[in-house]
């Protein structure tokens, strides 16, 4: 599985997802085949309602293909328990959602913090880790914040902040500047890349964001339940 | 019609189960109320119909055994429709467990059929012309009797009538309107069902044994709309006071006070039981209306963004809650009449009632709907608090719920636990979500702590009357108590009882009086008791004890004179067959007695009132280990017409908590379930509020045991503060309830027993196992469709 350069991370072979609608099958991915070596930035594009956030869910464990094999880090996720996706989810895997998703009645630096607890680690070092990834972030004075107050450009970057700070192998952003103007768009994006150069994470984004798609390693475009390079 | 009346029909047909959860409280609760009081007014009409049916005579008067013509004539008078002259016997049954059981046997014209106290045959059939020849004589026997003790037609008794044994076969079991309540012996104060047998033979018997006929109780009917009173009066001048021993309106009869007691105690409870179930329904209406805005928080936003104003959103959902109340009231109002019969079956079985008419009247589930509008609207009201001021953050930020910030005199005042608190990321979530939503922490902790106090309470109530009663008969020191046939001297009472198998005896005498107190005239027994007595123990709660056994004093019971309340020093006016006499009240005391007024008056007063110096009705006996020796002969002696065993106080106490429970069991159930539905659906709803937190954790990998940890603190932090108020609280709802039993019956002393908490430690398992429960839903739900649902 291997590639000659760097280690496959992510490996997706025909994978089929469809769900039932009433009566209705309705089928989202048909065959999709995806490939993805460690520290990659891959972005992926298509339409409303093409499946990408699925083909994501999939990849993150949140969801499982109809038929297919998916591998995350030398792992076949279709042949693990939900407890074990969970382990998966918890130590390997950052999230980051269009709509941010932070724990309310926490802080700032607390939501980063839980993204170490989920990671199981505790004592000392994980405030002063927190801190640290908001300063990477831009948001060092809104540490003791609580989130609601922020606004929405802070709140993703919180929200990333909180994915990166276990140090994840692989991240999966799901149209993380979706709900931003431009400007915190491109702040976000800035902010993402800047990370991914830092801790070398593999980056699977789903986006409409044409400024990622600038900076990633691969692009892809997802139609008809396929994935396609650009 | 507008887009927003038809979004009012279209959300109240969607709300399926929290609409029926709404309609299903209101419905309840107008059930309930309207039931309840209709079955306590079928049970009171069902008692004037039997009373009416079988006659229940007007009047009855006592007077000393007399033949036909000693008797004066009262048939003449204007106004007396039937006045039925009987004889009332004491003798006492054995049983077959040997024990005796006191009788009255009634002798009675039966085959006559005269319309007073008419008794009507429940098993076998009436006496006959034909049963005057038989060799055992045959008699009919009280259902009580029959149910109580295991006798029935076609059995023998041996009955022991002044020291004559006689054998008697029953022929038939008959309900009598004097007895509608189980027949009790009246020495007793607490009545105890079947404690007393009542046989009814045909008044020939007493000619066959007397040779003539002999009366003692004349029984009267009134005319249709006479007046009671002045018959009365009438009657009783035709008596010479010697003659007359006892006079008893119907209004005080045992019976008539212990079935009128019993529906006093159901209406004195109706409204602790109507609070309870209305906090239960204000509770489930507040937390379904509260989820129901909740639920359309950023509609509501989006309408006041739109430009419709607070008041046309309030009234969007009020006409929801509206269409709810109409369902639920017409739904209570039909289940009323349902209930009704539920209840008054129950009322009457704790009675022991023969018969029940039901008594429909709309009136009753009226006024509970009326209250149940009442309820409805402060929920809606303190559920929709927040419509008023409507936010348009949310609409802008897309969020569900903004909570306010959190106060810092809160994170002051729990400067140490805050810093224990600040350990865990997941304790301080909870905690703070907690003091953010203020007032559902308190609205939780609140109907958790009373839904535990109150069944504590009820169980404090049980304790209390236990101990009471127990403390009361424990004073005396008496160990049973003889009634004599006759009044007899003091030489023949020490010649009745050996030395041998008495420690000590004290003699008393009793006799029916009429006292006029505070202008109110009621009837009373005198008992008539040493000064110094130290068998009967008076124990006087305001003034003092008799200052000599010839003082002209008397001591009343304040629980029977409720209505005219007592003072220290007040002149009572008794009147017996001596005439009438001032009486200085020296003492009040407060005991025990269902029904039976008592006067006490020192032994030699007692004695002149009654024209009966030097003479004693009965005595209190304390009995030596050898008393068994000597028990068996007294039963047979013709001197001894009852004999009440204090041993058997254990089962009457046990008989009247038991009847006493059945009572309020109806209440108690529910409030006993109030404590696990509280718990559930208060602090179901809290932790329902960060379902949406609770799915993120999960998808960042948190398990099941990381959503357990935080629903545990916050159901432990509730459930213990709940537990702990409950304590305080069950006390202050014990001693109200003590209180209101105690205008009822007789004053209770509250005792509380660590068992009587029980409950609460028995509710402490239930905390964990709601954070289990909600852990398990939150854990099934579907990580990507309740994050996905956020869009729409």
């Amino acid at each position: 599985m291997d590639t000659a350069a760097k280690r496959t991370i992510v490996d997706i072979r025909n994978v089929h997802k469809s769900y039932l609608s009433g009566r209705v099958e309705r089928k989202v991915l048909t065959g999709a085949n995806l490939t993805i070596a460690e520290g990659e930035f891959v972005v992926v594009f298509g339409p409303s309602g093409c499946g990408k956030t699925t083909l994501l869910n999939i990849i993150g464990g949140l969801d499982r293909a109809t038929s297919g094999e998916v591998w995350v880090d030398g792992v076949d996720l279709s042949k693990v328990k939900a407890s074990d996706l969970s382990q998966i989810r918890r130590e390997k895997i950052g999230f980051v959602f269009q709509f941010f998703n932070l724990i309310s009645n926490l802080t700032a630096a607390e939501n980063v913090e839980l993204g170490l607890e989920a990671a199981g680690r505790r004592g000392d070092g994980v405030r002063k880790l927190s801190l640290s990834y908001l300063e990477k972030v831009g948001l060092l004075g809104e540490a003791d914040t609580f989130t609601e107050h922020l606004s929405g450009g802070e709140q993703q970057r919180v929200a990333i902040a909180r994915a990166l700070v276990k140090g994840p192998r692989l991240v999966l952003a799901d149209e993380p500047t979706g709900n931003l103007d431009e400007e915190n768009a491109m702040r976000i994006a800035e902010v993402m890349m800047s990370l991914h150069r830092d801790i070398k994470s593999t980056f699977i984004v789903v986006t409409h964001n044409q400024s990622l798609a600038q900076i990633a390693d691969k692009v892809y475009y997802l139609s008809r339940g396929r994935l396609m390079g650009a | 019609m507008t887009k927003l009346s038809l979004k009012v029909w279209r959300d109240f047909k969607q709300m399926k189960l929290r609409g029926l959860a709404v309609t299903v409280a209101i419905a309840f609760w107008v059930a309930y109320y309207g039931g309840y009081y209709m079955a306590i007014e079928s049970g009171k009409y069902s008692y004037k119909r039997i009373c009416r049916d079988l006659n229940l005579a007007d009047l009855q008067i006592f007077v000393e055994p007399s033949t036909e013509e000693e008797v004066p004539r009262v048939d003449d008078i204007p106004g007396v429709r039937i006045a039925k002259k009987r004889l009332f016997a004491p003798g006492s049954v054995l049983l077959q467990n040997g024990n005796s059981l006191p009788v009255y046997v009634i002798y009675d014209n039966l085959s006559k059929g005269v319309p007073v106290n008419t008794l009507k045959i429940l098993e076998g059939s009436g006496l006959a012309e034909e049963d005057n020849g038989s060799p055992v004589p045959r008699v009919l026997i009280d259902r009580t009797m029959a149910s109580a003790h295991g006798f029935g037609v076609g059995d023998r008794l041996v009955l022991t009538l002044y020291g004559n044994e006689t054998e008697l076969e029953v022929k038939g079991v008959v309900l009598s309107p004097e007895f509608l309540y189980p027949s009790a012996n009246p020495s007793l104060l607490l009545t105890a069902k079947g404690s007393l047998g009542v046989i009814f033979s045909d008044m020939r018997e007493v000619t066959r044994v007397f040779g003539y006929p002999l009366f003692n109780n004349l029984a009267f009917a009134f005319e249709e709309g006479a007046d009671a009173q002045s018959l009365e009066e009438e009657i009783r001048s035709r008596f010479p006071a010697r003659q007359l021993l006892a006079f008893l309106p119907q209004r005080e009869s045992l019976d008539y006070k212990i079935i009128s007691g019993g529906y006093t105690f159901a209406r004195k409870f109706g409204p602790i039981a109507s609070v309870v179930m209305i906090i239960v329904v204000f509770v489930i209406l507040f937390i379904n209306l509260y989820r129901m805005i909740e639920e359309r928080r950023m509609e509501t936003a989006v309408l006041g963004a739109l430009g419709f104003s607070s008041r046309d959103v309030i009234w969007y959902f009020f006409r929801m809650v509206i269409l709810y109340l109409i369902i639920g009231s017409v739904t209570g109002f039909c289940g009323s009449f349902l209930l009704d019969p539920v209840f008054a079956v129950n009322f009457a079985k704790h009675l022991e009632f023969p018969e029940l008419r039901f008594v429909y009247a709309p009136g009753f589930p009226l006024r509970g709907i009326a209250y149940g509008i009442v309820v409805t609207f402060a929920a809606f009201l303190c559920a929709s608090v927040g419509l008023w001021k409507p936010s348009f953050r949310r609409v802008a930020k897309k969020s569900g719920y903004t909570p306010g910030p959190l106060p810092t005199r809160w994170s002051s005042l729990l400067g140490t636990c805050w810093a224990f608190i600040n350990r865990s990321l997941f304790a301080k979530y909870a905690f703070r979500g907690m003091l953010r939503r203020r007032n559902l922490t308190v609205v939780t902790i609140v109907s958790v702590a009373f839904a535990l106090a109150l069944a504590v309470s009820f169980n404090i109530l049980l304790t209390s009357t236990n101990r009471t009663l127990r403390d009361f008969y424990d004073q005396d020191r008496w160990d049973l108590i003889l009634d004599f046939s006759t009044a007899v001297e003091d030489q023949d009472i020490a010649r009745l009882l050996p030395k041998a198998g008495v420690a000590h005896y004290e003699g008393y005498i009793k006799g029916m009086a009429r006292l006029m107190v505070n202008g109110m005239w009621s009837f009373a027994q005198v008992i008539g008791l040493n000064a110094s007595s130290t068998m009967r123990n008076l124990e006087v709660v305001e003034g003092r004890g008799f200052s000599g056994n010839d003082a002209p004093e008397v001591i009343l019971n304040r629980n029977l004179w409720k209505e005219a309340p007592l003072t220290v020093g007040q002149t009572i006016v008794m009147e017996t067959p001596d005439g009438r006499h001032d009486l200085k009240l020296v003492g009040i005391v407060d005991e025990v007695s269902i029904a039976i007024e008592y006067a006490y008056v020192p032994i030699a007063t007692a004695q002149r009132l009654l024209l009966k110096p030097d003479k004693y009705t009965g005595a209190w006996v304390q009995k030596t280990v050898r008393f068994a020796e000597v028990e068996r002969t007294l039963y047979s002696n013709e001197m001894v017409s009852r004999i009440t065993l204090k041993k058997d106080i254990e089962k009457i106490i046990d008989q009247f908590l038991a009847s006493y429970r059945a009572g309020i069991t109806g209440v108690l159930a529910m409030v006993m379930a109030l404590g696990p539905i509280f718990l559930f659906t208060t602090m179901g709803l809290s932790i329902l509020e960060k379902e949406r937190d609770l799915i993120i954790l999960r998808s960042m990998g948190f398990e099941r045991g990381h959503i357990a940890r935080i629903l545990m603190v916050e159901v432990f932090f509730m459930g213990s503060i709940a537990t702990m108020a409950s304590f305080g609280l069950a006390l202050l709802l014990g001693f109200v309830q003590n209180k209101l039993a105690g205008e009822t019956y007789f004053s209770l002393k509250t005792h509380v027993a660590l068992a009587d908490y029980s409950y609460v430690f028995l509710c402490f398992p239930l905390f964990p196992l709601v954070a289990l429960v909600f852990t398990r839903r939150i854990m099934r739900l579907d990580i990507i469709e309740r994050l996905a649902r956020r869009i729409s």
